[in-house]
Protein backbone atom coordinates (compact mmCIF):
# COMPACT_ATOMS: atom_id res chain seq x y z
CA UNK A 1 0.00 0.00 0.00
CA UNK A 2 2.91 2.27 0.92
CA UNK A 3 4.45 1.36 -2.21
CA UNK A 4 1.11 2.42 -4.00
CA UNK A 5 0.96 5.61 -2.76
CA UNK A 6 4.53 6.62 -3.42
CA UNK A 7 4.35 5.28 -6.68
CA UNK A 8 1.07 7.81 -7.01
CA UNK A 9 2.36 10.44 -5.38
CA UNK A 10 5.37 10.27 -7.53
CA UNK A 11 3.41 10.18 -10.45
CA UNK A 12 1.21 13.05 -9.33
CA UNK A 13 4.42 15.35 -8.67
CA UNK A 14 5.65 14.72 -12.21
CA UNK A 15 2.46 15.32 -14.22
CA UNK A 16 2.01 18.48 -12.02
CA UNK A 17 5.57 19.60 -13.15
CA UNK A 18 5.08 18.36 -17.10
CA UNK A 19 1.74 20.14 -16.90
CA UNK A 20 3.67 23.23 -16.20
CA UNK A 21 6.35 22.56 -18.64
CA UNK A 22 3.89 23.05 -21.12
CA UNK A 23 2.56 26.43 -20.57
CA UNK A 24 4.78 28.27 -22.97
CA UNK A 25 4.79 25.42 -25.37
CA UNK A 26 3.03 27.46 -28.04
CA UNK A 27 5.43 30.11 -28.12
CA UNK A 28 8.38 28.01 -29.30
CA UNK A 29 6.61 25.55 -30.79
CA UNK A 30 3.95 26.24 -33.16
CA UNK A 31 5.12 29.66 -35.15
CA UNK A 32 4.62 29.46 -38.56
CA UNK A 33 6.34 30.93 -41.51
CA UNK A 34 3.29 32.51 -43.21
CA UNK A 35 4.60 35.71 -44.84
CA UNK A 36 1.15 37.34 -43.32
CA UNK A 37 2.31 38.57 -39.92
CA UNK A 38 -0.27 38.89 -37.40
CA UNK A 39 -0.12 40.25 -33.24
CA UNK A 40 0.59 37.13 -30.58
CA UNK A 41 -3.20 36.57 -29.16
CA UNK A 42 -3.31 36.45 -25.38
CA UNK A 43 -5.77 33.56 -26.07
CA UNK A 44 -2.96 31.52 -27.22
CA UNK A 45 -2.78 28.79 -24.41
CA UNK A 46 -0.87 24.94 -24.52
CA UNK A 47 -1.80 21.80 -22.27
CA UNK A 48 -0.33 18.85 -21.24
CA UNK A 49 -2.49 15.93 -23.06
CA UNK A 50 -2.76 11.95 -23.73
CA UNK A 51 -3.27 9.84 -26.13
CA UNK A 52 -7.19 9.59 -26.53
CA UNK A 53 -7.79 13.23 -24.92
CA UNK A 54 -9.60 15.89 -25.54
CA UNK A 55 -9.46 19.47 -24.77
CA UNK A 56 -11.25 22.93 -25.38
CA UNK A 57 -10.27 26.41 -25.51
CA UNK A 58 -12.73 28.66 -25.65
CA UNK A 59 -11.88 31.65 -27.61
CA UNK A 60 -13.60 35.01 -28.49
CA UNK A 61 -13.31 36.30 -31.80
CA UNK A 62 -13.90 39.49 -32.84
CA UNK A 63 -15.62 40.88 -36.05
CA UNK A 64 -13.78 42.19 -38.88
CA UNK A 65 -10.55 40.49 -37.34
CA UNK A 66 -8.54 37.97 -38.94
CA UNK A 67 -7.03 35.09 -36.95
CA UNK A 68 -4.80 32.59 -37.71
CA UNK A 69 -4.69 29.41 -35.52
CA UNK A 70 -1.95 27.01 -35.32
CA UNK A 71 -1.94 23.87 -33.43
CA UNK A 72 1.26 22.31 -32.57
CA UNK A 73 2.74 19.13 -30.49
CA UNK A 74 5.19 16.95 -29.40
CA UNK A 75 6.19 13.89 -31.19
CA UNK A 76 5.27 11.51 -29.17
CA UNK A 77 1.47 12.09 -29.97
CA UNK A 78 1.62 11.31 -33.28
CA UNK A 79 1.36 12.75 -36.37
CA UNK A 80 -2.39 13.13 -36.91
CA UNK A 81 -3.56 15.80 -34.33
CA UNK A 82 -7.44 16.49 -35.09
CA UNK A 83 -8.61 19.87 -34.17
CA UNK A 84 -12.46 21.26 -34.60
CA UNK A 85 -13.88 25.11 -35.01
CA UNK A 86 -17.01 24.87 -33.17
CA UNK A 87 -19.16 28.05 -32.75
CA UNK A 88 -20.62 28.22 -29.46
CA UNK A 89 -24.45 29.37 -29.05
CA UNK A 90 -27.48 29.62 -26.47
CA UNK A 91 -30.82 29.03 -27.93
CA UNK A 92 -34.06 29.44 -26.38
CA UNK A 93 -35.84 26.20 -25.69
CA UNK A 94 -39.39 25.08 -24.34
CA UNK A 95 -39.02 22.37 -22.03
CA UNK A 96 -41.83 20.48 -22.90
CA UNK A 97 -42.65 18.10 -25.82
CA UNK A 98 -39.63 17.34 -27.34
CA UNK A 99 -41.12 16.64 -30.78
CA UNK A 100 -42.27 20.44 -30.20
CA UNK A 101 -39.19 21.56 -30.00
CA UNK A 102 -37.87 22.63 -33.56
CA UNK A 103 -40.82 24.65 -33.98
CA UNK A 104 -40.52 26.23 -30.79
CA UNK A 105 -36.86 27.21 -31.71
CA UNK A 106 -37.81 28.35 -35.05
CA UNK A 107 -40.54 30.41 -33.28
CA UNK A 108 -38.86 31.97 -30.15
CA UNK A 109 -35.26 32.34 -31.55
CA UNK A 110 -35.89 36.04 -32.99
CA UNK A 111 -37.49 36.69 -29.91
CA UNK A 112 -35.61 39.95 -28.81
CA UNK A 113 -37.16 39.80 -25.63
CA UNK A 114 -35.38 41.14 -22.31
CA UNK A 115 -36.95 38.86 -20.29
CA UNK A 116 -35.00 35.58 -22.56
CA UNK A 117 -32.21 36.02 -19.21
CA UNK A 118 -34.53 36.45 -16.67
CA UNK A 119 -34.26 32.18 -16.17
CA UNK A 120 -31.30 31.11 -14.42
CA UNK A 121 -30.80 27.87 -15.35
CA UNK A 122 -28.47 27.91 -17.77
CA UNK A 123 -24.70 28.98 -18.71
CA UNK A 124 -22.52 31.73 -17.95
CA UNK A 125 -25.55 34.02 -16.74
CA UNK A 126 -27.15 31.38 -14.39
CA UNK A 127 -26.27 31.09 -10.45
CA UNK A 128 -27.78 27.84 -10.27
CA UNK A 129 -26.07 26.04 -12.44
CA UNK A 130 -22.92 26.52 -10.21
CA UNK A 131 -24.82 26.55 -6.46
CA UNK A 132 -23.19 23.17 -5.62
CA UNK A 133 -20.24 23.35 -7.57
CA UNK A 134 -18.73 24.65 -10.29
CA UNK A 135 -19.51 22.31 -13.74
CA UNK A 136 -18.40 23.41 -17.08
CA UNK A 137 -21.56 24.18 -18.68
CA UNK A 138 -20.37 23.05 -22.50
CA UNK A 139 -18.93 19.71 -21.56
CA UNK A 140 -22.00 17.72 -22.29
CA UNK A 141 -22.42 18.01 -26.08
CA UNK A 142 -23.04 15.63 -28.02
CA UNK A 143 -20.67 15.12 -31.22
CA UNK A 144 -23.84 15.70 -33.84
CA UNK A 145 -25.21 19.13 -32.79
CA UNK A 146 -26.25 19.93 -29.38
CA UNK A 147 -27.38 18.69 -25.90
CA UNK A 148 -29.95 20.38 -23.68
CA UNK A 149 -28.04 21.39 -20.68
CA UNK A 150 -30.80 22.63 -18.41
CA UNK A 151 -32.49 21.19 -15.51
CA UNK A 152 -36.67 20.55 -16.80
CA UNK A 153 -39.77 20.67 -14.46
CA UNK A 154 -40.25 24.49 -15.05
CA UNK A 155 -42.17 26.35 -17.44
CA UNK A 156 -40.58 28.70 -18.10
CA UNK A 157 -38.32 29.58 -20.97
CA UNK A 158 -35.04 27.51 -20.83
CA UNK A 159 -31.66 27.43 -22.87
CA UNK A 160 -29.28 25.09 -24.06
CA UNK A 161 -26.09 25.50 -25.43
CA UNK A 162 -25.12 24.45 -28.70
CA UNK A 163 -21.86 24.12 -30.72
CA UNK A 164 -22.15 24.00 -34.36
CA UNK A 165 -19.04 22.84 -36.28
CA UNK A 166 -16.97 25.21 -38.57
CA UNK A 167 -13.81 23.25 -39.33
CA UNK A 168 -12.43 20.09 -38.84
CA UNK A 169 -9.09 19.98 -40.20
CA UNK A 170 -9.92 16.20 -41.01
CA UNK A 171 -11.45 17.41 -44.41
CA UNK A 172 -8.27 19.83 -44.75
CA UNK A 173 -5.69 17.04 -45.02
CA UNK A 174 -4.56 17.25 -41.39
CA UNK A 175 -3.87 20.77 -41.75
CA UNK A 176 -2.23 21.78 -38.23
CA UNK A 177 -2.92 25.48 -39.11
CA UNK A 178 -6.10 27.61 -39.97
CA UNK A 179 -6.27 31.06 -41.23
CA UNK A 180 -10.07 32.91 -41.19
CA UNK A 181 -12.11 35.91 -41.26
CA UNK A 182 -14.52 36.58 -38.23
CA UNK A 183 -17.83 37.75 -39.84
CA UNK A 184 -19.55 38.87 -37.08
CA UNK A 185 -18.07 38.17 -33.35
CA UNK A 186 -18.04 34.54 -32.70
CA UNK A 187 -17.76 32.42 -29.17
CA UNK A 188 -15.94 29.38 -30.85
CA UNK A 189 -14.09 26.84 -28.61
CA UNK A 190 -11.35 24.64 -30.71
CA UNK A 191 -11.58 21.15 -30.03
CA UNK A 192 -8.22 19.33 -30.09
CA UNK A 193 -8.40 15.49 -29.91
CA UNK A 194 -5.44 13.07 -29.86
CA UNK A 195 -6.04 9.75 -31.62
CA UNK A 196 -5.23 6.91 -29.84
CA UNK A 197 -6.72 4.68 -27.48
CA UNK A 198 -7.82 6.23 -23.99
CA UNK A 199 -5.31 5.91 -21.08
CA UNK A 200 -5.88 3.33 -19.18
CA UNK A 201 -2.95 2.99 -17.17
CA UNK A 202 -2.39 6.07 -14.83
CA UNK A 203 1.54 5.84 -15.24
CA UNK A 204 1.35 6.24 -19.07
CA UNK A 205 3.55 9.05 -19.25
CA UNK A 206 5.54 8.62 -22.68
CA UNK A 207 2.09 8.80 -24.16
CA UNK A 208 1.75 12.29 -22.59
CA UNK A 209 2.72 15.43 -24.35
CA UNK A 210 2.21 19.38 -24.83
CA UNK A 211 -0.12 20.80 -27.23
CA UNK A 212 -0.34 24.04 -28.45
CA UNK A 213 -2.70 25.96 -29.81
CA UNK A 214 -1.31 29.37 -30.99
CA UNK A 215 -3.46 32.38 -31.67
CA UNK A 216 -2.90 35.35 -33.67
CA UNK A 217 -4.65 38.63 -35.19
CA UNK A 218 -4.54 41.12 -37.29
CA UNK A 219 -6.83 44.06 -38.06
CA UNK A 220 -8.97 42.93 -41.17
CA UNK A 221 -9.57 46.21 -42.02
CA UNK A 222 -6.04 47.42 -42.18
CA UNK A 223 -5.14 43.86 -44.79
CA UNK A 224 -7.78 45.36 -47.25
CA UNK A 225 -11.10 43.36 -46.06
CA UNK B 1 15.08 -0.04 -0.54
CA UNK B 2 13.55 2.09 1.81
CA UNK B 3 16.46 4.63 1.25
CA UNK B 4 15.45 4.87 -2.23
CA UNK B 5 12.00 5.19 -1.84
CA UNK B 6 12.94 8.03 0.67
CA UNK B 7 15.36 9.89 -1.80
CA UNK B 8 12.90 9.99 -4.66
CA UNK B 9 10.34 11.33 -2.26
CA UNK B 10 13.01 14.06 -1.04
CA UNK B 11 13.94 14.71 -4.17
CA UNK B 12 9.52 14.80 -5.79
CA UNK B 13 9.01 17.33 -2.94
CA UNK B 14 12.00 19.87 -3.15
CA UNK B 15 11.54 19.89 -7.29
CA UNK B 16 7.52 20.39 -6.79
CA UNK B 17 8.31 23.05 -4.21
CA UNK B 18 10.98 25.27 -6.11
CA UNK B 19 8.71 24.69 -9.41
CA UNK B 20 5.98 26.19 -7.58
CA UNK B 21 6.58 28.32 -4.45
CA UNK B 22 2.94 29.08 -4.40
CA UNK B 23 1.57 25.77 -3.82
CA UNK B 24 3.56 25.62 -0.45
CA UNK B 25 3.20 29.50 0.50
CA UNK B 26 0.19 30.74 -1.18
CA UNK B 27 -1.18 34.30 -0.61
CA UNK B 28 -3.92 33.55 -2.65
CA UNK B 29 -5.33 30.14 -0.96
CA UNK B 30 -3.67 28.59 -4.42
CA UNK B 31 -3.08 25.93 -2.69
CA UNK B 32 -6.27 23.83 -2.66
CA UNK B 33 -4.54 21.27 -5.28
CA UNK B 34 -2.44 19.78 -2.75
CA UNK B 35 0.58 17.42 -3.54
CA UNK B 36 -1.81 14.71 -1.56
CA UNK B 37 -4.76 15.62 -3.64
CA UNK B 38 -3.04 14.79 -6.35
CA UNK B 39 -0.96 11.82 -5.85
CA UNK B 40 -4.52 9.97 -4.69
CA UNK B 41 -6.31 11.04 -8.09
CA UNK B 42 -3.67 11.27 -10.52
CA UNK B 43 -6.43 10.58 -13.02
CA UNK B 44 -8.24 13.93 -13.00
CA UNK B 45 -4.84 15.07 -15.31
CA UNK B 46 -6.46 12.61 -17.81
CA UNK B 47 -9.88 14.14 -17.82
CA UNK B 48 -10.95 16.79 -20.71
CA UNK B 49 -9.63 19.80 -19.81
CA UNK B 50 -11.34 23.50 -20.26
CA UNK B 51 -9.52 26.64 -20.76
CA UNK B 52 -11.55 29.90 -20.76
CA UNK B 53 -9.13 33.05 -21.87
CA UNK B 54 -10.33 36.09 -22.71
CA UNK B 55 -8.61 38.82 -25.19
CA UNK B 56 -6.21 41.09 -23.91
CA UNK B 57 -7.22 44.66 -23.46
CA UNK B 58 -4.66 45.63 -25.82
CA UNK B 59 -7.32 44.11 -28.55
CA UNK B 60 -9.88 46.59 -27.32
CA UNK B 61 -7.44 49.63 -27.48
CA UNK B 62 -6.04 48.58 -31.05
CA UNK B 63 -10.04 49.00 -31.69
CA UNK B 64 -10.93 52.11 -30.28
CA UNK B 65 -7.80 53.72 -31.55
CA UNK B 66 -8.49 52.31 -35.24
CA UNK B 67 -12.13 53.80 -35.21
CA UNK B 68 -10.85 57.22 -34.15
CA UNK B 69 -11.75 57.15 -30.90
CA UNK B 70 -9.75 59.80 -29.23
CA UNK B 71 -6.96 59.27 -26.41
CA UNK B 72 -7.34 60.61 -22.59
CA UNK B 73 -4.24 60.44 -20.38
CA UNK B 74 -6.68 61.55 -17.70
CA UNK B 75 -8.17 58.14 -17.63
CA UNK B 76 -5.56 56.05 -16.47
CA UNK B 77 -5.68 54.98 -12.96
CA UNK B 78 -3.86 57.64 -10.90
CA UNK B 79 0.08 56.08 -10.56
CA UNK B 80 0.45 57.47 -7.13
CA UNK B 81 -2.05 55.13 -6.13
CA UNK B 82 -0.51 52.02 -6.99
CA UNK B 83 1.75 51.21 -3.90
CA UNK B 84 -1.32 52.25 -1.38
CA UNK B 85 -3.39 48.43 -2.32
CA UNK B 86 -1.98 46.12 0.32
CA UNK B 87 -4.42 42.97 0.33
CA UNK B 88 -3.40 40.22 -1.98
CA UNK B 89 -6.66 40.57 -3.51
CA UNK B 90 -7.04 44.49 -4.35
CA UNK B 91 -3.37 43.83 -5.78
CA UNK B 92 -4.32 41.66 -8.24
CA UNK B 93 -7.17 43.48 -9.31
CA UNK B 94 -5.22 46.84 -9.83
CA UNK B 95 -2.18 45.01 -11.60
CA UNK B 96 -4.93 44.06 -14.25
CA UNK B 97 -5.99 47.59 -13.85
CA UNK B 98 -2.22 48.97 -14.53
CA UNK B 99 -1.06 46.46 -16.98
CA UNK B 100 -4.49 48.13 -18.91
CA UNK B 101 -3.59 51.16 -18.79
CA UNK B 102 -0.18 50.58 -20.11
CA UNK B 103 -1.41 48.36 -22.75
CA UNK B 104 -3.71 51.95 -23.56
CA UNK B 105 -0.86 54.10 -23.41
CA UNK B 106 1.06 52.13 -25.70
CA UNK B 107 -1.47 51.85 -28.29
CA UNK B 108 -1.80 55.66 -27.97
CA UNK B 109 1.60 55.80 -28.26
CA UNK B 110 2.29 57.96 -25.13
CA UNK B 111 5.88 57.12 -24.81
CA UNK B 112 5.89 58.94 -21.49
CA UNK B 113 3.34 57.52 -19.78
CA UNK B 114 3.90 53.73 -21.35
CA UNK B 115 7.62 53.68 -19.53
CA UNK B 116 5.87 54.87 -16.40
CA UNK B 117 3.52 52.37 -15.95
CA UNK B 118 5.41 49.67 -17.48
CA UNK B 119 7.69 50.26 -14.01
CA UNK B 120 4.72 50.53 -12.25
CA UNK B 121 3.39 46.86 -13.52
CA UNK B 122 6.90 45.64 -12.40
CA UNK B 123 6.48 47.16 -8.98
CA UNK B 124 3.35 45.92 -8.43
CA UNK B 125 4.27 42.49 -9.60
CA UNK B 126 6.98 42.42 -7.01
CA UNK B 127 5.01 43.40 -4.22
CA UNK B 128 3.11 40.32 -5.27
CA UNK B 129 6.18 38.08 -5.20
CA UNK B 130 5.97 37.01 -8.91
CA UNK B 131 8.78 39.51 -10.11
CA UNK B 132 10.29 36.58 -11.63
CA UNK B 133 8.21 37.26 -14.86
CA UNK B 134 9.40 40.23 -15.58
CA UNK B 135 12.14 39.44 -17.78
CA UNK B 136 14.98 42.01 -16.78
CA UNK B 137 16.11 42.12 -20.75
CA UNK B 138 13.00 43.11 -21.44
CA UNK B 139 12.90 46.29 -18.89
CA UNK B 140 16.22 47.27 -21.13
CA UNK B 141 14.75 46.78 -24.52
CA UNK B 142 11.99 49.39 -22.91
CA UNK B 143 14.90 51.67 -22.00
CA UNK B 144 16.65 50.86 -25.58
CA UNK B 145 13.11 51.36 -27.39
CA UNK B 146 12.09 54.61 -26.11
CA UNK B 147 11.53 56.23 -29.90
CA UNK B 148 10.22 53.06 -31.56
CA UNK B 149 6.57 53.47 -31.01
CA UNK B 150 5.53 49.72 -32.60
CA UNK B 151 8.45 48.10 -30.43
CA UNK B 152 6.94 49.46 -27.47
CA UNK B 153 3.41 48.37 -27.85
CA UNK B 154 4.45 44.95 -28.58
CA UNK B 155 6.52 45.39 -25.48
CA UNK B 156 3.58 46.41 -23.38
CA UNK B 157 1.80 43.93 -24.52
CA UNK B 158 4.20 41.38 -24.04
CA UNK B 159 4.11 42.34 -20.31
CA UNK B 160 0.73 40.84 -20.41
CA UNK B 161 1.52 37.55 -21.45
CA UNK B 162 4.32 37.26 -19.52
CA UNK B 163 1.86 37.80 -16.48
CA UNK B 164 -0.92 35.32 -17.69
CA UNK B 165 2.18 32.84 -18.85
CA UNK B 166 3.74 33.12 -15.48
CA UNK B 167 0.86 32.54 -12.98
CA UNK B 168 -0.67 30.07 -15.18
CA UNK B 169 2.57 28.27 -14.73
CA UNK B 170 2.74 28.58 -11.08
CA UNK B 171 -0.66 27.61 -11.01
CA UNK B 172 -1.68 30.75 -9.51
CA UNK B 173 -5.18 30.57 -11.27
CA UNK B 174 -7.11 33.19 -8.18
CA UNK B 175 -4.76 35.86 -9.15
CA UNK B 176 -4.75 35.22 -13.05
CA UNK B 177 -8.99 35.23 -13.22
CA UNK B 178 -8.72 38.74 -10.77
CA UNK B 179 -5.83 40.30 -12.89
CA UNK B 180 -7.95 39.38 -16.26
CA UNK B 181 -11.15 40.90 -14.31
CA UNK B 182 -9.37 44.33 -13.28
CA UNK B 183 -7.65 44.35 -17.06
CA UNK B 184 -11.40 43.80 -18.41
CA UNK B 185 -13.04 46.33 -16.36
CA UNK B 186 -10.10 48.61 -16.97
CA UNK B 187 -10.47 48.35 -20.33
CA UNK B 188 -14.21 49.13 -20.56
CA UNK B 189 -14.35 51.49 -18.07
CA UNK B 190 -11.84 53.90 -20.27
CA UNK B 191 -13.14 52.22 -24.27
CA UNK B 192 -16.93 53.40 -22.57
CA UNK B 193 -15.06 57.12 -21.06
CA UNK B 194 -13.98 57.64 -24.80
CA UNK B 195 -17.28 57.31 -26.89
CA UNK B 196 -18.73 60.96 -26.49
CA UNK B 197 -21.10 60.11 -28.72
CA UNK B 198 -23.36 56.70 -28.61
CA UNK B 199 -24.30 55.76 -32.13
CA UNK B 200 -26.97 52.29 -31.98
CA UNK B 201 -25.36 50.30 -35.00
CA UNK B 202 -22.31 51.54 -35.12
CA UNK B 203 -19.23 49.36 -35.08
CA UNK B 204 -18.27 50.86 -31.98
CA UNK B 205 -21.74 49.92 -30.11
CA UNK B 206 -21.43 46.83 -31.64
CA UNK B 207 -17.75 45.74 -29.99
CA UNK B 208 -19.22 47.02 -27.06
CA UNK B 209 -22.29 44.81 -26.93
CA UNK B 210 -20.52 41.96 -28.03
CA UNK B 211 -18.67 42.41 -24.82
CA UNK B 212 -21.20 40.10 -23.61
CA UNK B 213 -19.44 37.41 -25.08
CA UNK B 214 -16.65 38.09 -23.21
CA UNK B 215 -17.71 38.48 -20.48
CA UNK B 216 -19.31 34.96 -20.72
CA UNK B 217 -16.28 33.48 -20.62
CA UNK B 218 -14.79 36.12 -18.28
CA UNK B 219 -17.26 35.14 -15.89
CA UNK B 220 -17.25 31.31 -16.58
CA UNK B 221 -13.43 31.45 -16.09
CA UNK B 222 -14.03 33.66 -12.38
CA UNK B 223 -16.55 30.57 -11.35
CA UNK B 224 -14.13 28.26 -11.88
CA UNK B 225 -11.60 29.43 -9.11
CA UNK B 226 -14.22 30.93 -7.29
CA UNK B 227 -12.90 28.94 -3.86
CA UNK B 228 -9.70 30.73 -4.51
CA UNK B 229 -9.17 33.76 -2.26
CA UNK B 230 -11.17 36.78 -3.47
CA UNK B 231 -12.22 35.40 -6.40
CA UNK B 232 -16.29 34.57 -4.91
CA UNK B 233 -16.56 38.36 -3.45
CA UNK B 234 -15.02 40.12 -7.28
CA UNK B 235 -17.50 37.81 -8.92
CA UNK B 236 -20.38 38.34 -6.67
CA UNK B 237 -20.05 42.52 -7.38
CA UNK B 238 -19.95 41.82 -10.97
CA UNK B 239 -23.94 41.56 -10.33
CA UNK B 240 -25.14 44.57 -12.43
CA UNK B 241 -22.79 44.08 -15.28
CA UNK B 242 -23.68 40.59 -15.57
CA UNK B 243 -27.59 41.55 -15.62
CA UNK B 244 -27.14 44.54 -18.04
CA UNK B 245 -25.01 42.05 -20.27
CA UNK B 246 -28.11 39.21 -19.85
CA UNK B 247 -30.56 41.72 -20.88
CA UNK B 248 -28.91 42.72 -24.05
CA UNK B 249 -30.87 40.80 -27.29
CA UNK B 250 -29.49 38.41 -29.35
CA UNK B 251 -30.89 37.61 -32.97
CA UNK B 252 -30.22 35.04 -34.64
CA UNK B 253 -28.98 36.32 -38.07
CA UNK B 254 -28.57 34.54 -41.67
CA UNK B 255 -25.54 32.28 -41.65
CA UNK B 256 -23.80 31.50 -44.51
CA UNK B 257 -21.53 28.22 -44.41
CA UNK B 258 -17.65 28.59 -43.94
CA UNK B 259 -16.24 29.75 -47.76
CA UNK B 260 -13.35 30.86 -49.62
CA UNK B 261 -12.66 34.49 -50.02
CA UNK B 262 -9.68 34.23 -52.07
CA UNK B 263 -7.51 32.35 -50.15
CA UNK B 264 -9.11 33.49 -46.74
CA UNK B 265 -11.62 31.23 -45.21
CA UNK B 266 -14.72 33.15 -43.67
CA UNK B 267 -16.34 32.44 -40.67
CA UNK B 268 -19.92 34.05 -40.08
CA UNK B 269 -21.49 33.96 -36.97
CA UNK B 270 -24.70 32.87 -36.58
CA UNK B 271 -26.31 35.52 -33.77
CA UNK B 272 -25.91 39.30 -33.51
CA UNK B 273 -26.38 41.31 -30.08
CA UNK B 274 -27.19 44.70 -29.93
CA UNK B 275 -27.19 47.24 -27.47
CA UNK B 276 -29.60 50.60 -26.52
CA UNK B 277 -27.97 53.78 -25.47
CA UNK B 278 -30.05 53.14 -22.76
CA UNK B 279 -28.27 49.99 -22.23
CA UNK B 280 -24.89 51.54 -23.33
CA UNK B 281 -25.45 54.30 -20.19
CA UNK B 282 -26.43 51.29 -17.53
CA UNK B 283 -23.40 49.57 -18.38
CA UNK B 284 -21.09 52.62 -18.37
CA UNK B 285 -22.20 53.45 -14.65
CA UNK B 286 -21.68 50.04 -13.75
CA UNK B 287 -18.54 49.52 -14.92
CA UNK B 288 -17.55 52.61 -13.25
CA UNK B 289 -18.79 51.54 -10.17
CA UNK B 290 -16.70 48.50 -10.25
CA UNK B 291 -13.53 50.16 -11.36
CA UNK B 292 -14.02 52.97 -8.25
CA UNK B 293 -14.66 50.12 -6.31
CA UNK B 294 -11.35 48.31 -7.47
CA UNK B 295 -8.87 51.20 -7.35
CA UNK B 296 -10.11 53.52 -4.77
CA UNK B 297 -6.76 52.89 -2.16
CA UNK B 298 -7.82 52.05 1.52
CA UNK B 299 -8.03 56.03 2.46
CA UNK B 300 -10.29 56.57 0.34
CA UNK B 301 -12.41 53.68 1.06
CA UNK B 302 -12.45 54.77 4.78
CA UNK B 303 -13.27 58.62 3.91
CA UNK B 304 -16.38 57.24 1.81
Amino acid sequence: MKKFLLLAFLFGTIVSLEAQQCNYYHRKNCENDSEYKMKYDSQSRSALLGKGQKSEFHLVAYNGMDYRITVCAEENLGEEIHFKIYEKQRVLIKPEKAEDLAVYEEEQIDLESQDEYADDTYDQYSDNAYNDSYSDPYSDYSESYSEETVAQGSNEPKFKLVKELLYDNTSDSLSMSLEFTAQGTMSLIVEISIPGEAQTSKLALRNMGCVGVLVEHASALKAGF
Amino acid sequence: MKKIYLLLLSISVLVACSNSSENSNDANGDNADSLEAKAIEPADEFKQQVFYPIPSPEQMFDFINEVGINYSVELIQDPANAGKHNDPTSMALNFGVYTADLAYAAAYEDIETTVELYQIVNDIAADMSIEDMVDKVVMKEVKRNLQNRDSLSVIAGRAYYDAVGYLEQNEMHGKLALMSLGGWIESMYISLSSISEFNEGSVTAQRIADQKITFGNLYTFLKKYENERGVSEATQKLKEIRSLFASLPEKRVAKSSPSKDGGKMILSSSRKISISENQFNILKEAVNQYRSSITSTAKNKSQS
